[in-house]
């Protein structure tokens, strides 16, 4: 093909199969769907401490210094987290981990290999981690200020901007 | 009234190597009545898979161990098997990965959804997927579903645009925008 650009008109399987009768209506589906997920709370929950932990193990191997690959292992640990923190209801622990992936990120991209910040933020997670004591709201304001600063000092920029909830909900065409 | 969808009759397959994430997922679906799953933690895995067992639907996450899902897409995409070729996909983004959307776009995937997957935001991926003719298209540099389109109809209102004539009425408007829209989808 050079230069050409075909359309061509497909038979959306998927849909014909869908519309066969015995469905389920939205509202149900999402009633059931969240019901089952709340199956997997206890357990998942559980792993949290664990999870944080092999994030520890990394940032204590690079005895110091990180490279990108260790970085980049520990941002894909950290989105094991983000998916426990967002589906199970921890907010301060969703925070301080994207704020953990927006530096990881950014260390990459300006070549840090600092472990230090890195350990800011691994206890920062274990104070707000699921078993840890409850923060004051003016302590997790701190809390959350002295990452703002860690972030400030190494010349990385705040958090990224939520996506609004109206917007998510929107599929997005590919 | 809401529309009921039947997803019994669906075999999906989900690729992730995140358990915690293929966990979810794979409930979210169950709780729809999806209970014909497979799962698969990498991109070969998934391409074995692919070629071995039908599916009706594929759920992705945009990074995996051995390659990016963009390639897994590509590679279905080229594929004479139009079982797989025009199979949807969904994809899954992590936080730190949504700078691969684009990447993940271009591969022609059907939808993307940002982790963690809430089962209405799952639900309404699917549900978009099976009621949207999207034709597929076929260029130099893109095989995938048609990304010209639109969600109902044209906005309401006269002269909405520089090129709409001073005494149109709304009808023509409406008329003109879904010529334009066929114009669009076929090249």
């Amino acid at each position: 093909m050079s230069g050409g650009c075909k359309t061509i008109r497909v038979k959306n399987r998927l849909g014909e199969l869908m519309r066969r009768p015995g469905g389920i209506r939205r509202t149900q589906a999402i009633k059931s769907a969240s019901q089952a997920v709340e199956t997997l709370r206890e357990v998942y929950v559980n792993s949290i401490p664990g999870e944080i932990g092999e994030l520890e193990a990394i940032a204590v191997g690079g005895k110091g210094r990180l490279s990108a690959e260790d970085i980049n292992a520990m941002l894909d640990r950290a989105g094991r987290l983000l998916t426990l923190s967002g589906t199970f209801g921890y907010e301060l622990l969703d925070r301080v981990v994207k704020r953990f992936c927006d530096f990881a990120g950014a260390m990459v991209e300006k070549n840090i290999d600092d472990v230090a910040p890195i350990d800011v933020h691994l206890r920062a997670m274990r104070l707000v981690c699921p078993g840890a004591a409850d923060l004051s709201e003016d302590e997790a304001d701190n809390m959350l200020k002295g990452l703002e600063k860690v972030h400030k000092h190494y010349g990385i920029d705040g958090p990224k901007p939520e996506v609004p909830k109206s917007e998510a909900k929107q599929p997005s065409a590919g | 009234m809401e529309e009921a969808l039947n997803f019994s009759q669906l075999t999906a397959l989900v690729v992730d190597s995140d358990r915690y994430s293929q966990g979810i997922v794979t409930q979210i679906l169950r709780g729809f009545g999806l209970m014909r799953q497979n799962l698969a933690s990498t991109g070969t895995d998934a391409k074995k898979l692919l070629l071995g067992s039908h599916y009706d639907l594929v759920i992705t996450e945009c990074v995996l161990p051995d390659m990016r899902a963009a390639e897994l897409v590509r590679w279905m995409r080229r594929l004479t098997n139009p079982a797989v070729k025009y199979m949807p996909v969904v994809m899954l983004t992590g936080y730190a990965q949504f700078s691969n959307v684009t990447a993940a776009r271009d591969s022609g995937a059907n939808s993307f959804v940002r982790k963690p997957v809430a089962p209405a935001v799952l639900f309404d991926h699917i549900a978009w997927s099976a009621k949207m003719d999207r034709p597929f298209v076929e260029a130099d540099g893109y095989t995938g579903p048609c990304r010209r389109f639109k969600f109902g109809e044209p906005a309401p209102g006269k002269n909405r645009r520089k090129t709409d004539s001073q005494n149109v009425e709304s009808q023509d408007v409406k008329q003109k925008a879904t010529d334009k829209q066929e114009e669009l989808v076929t090249p």
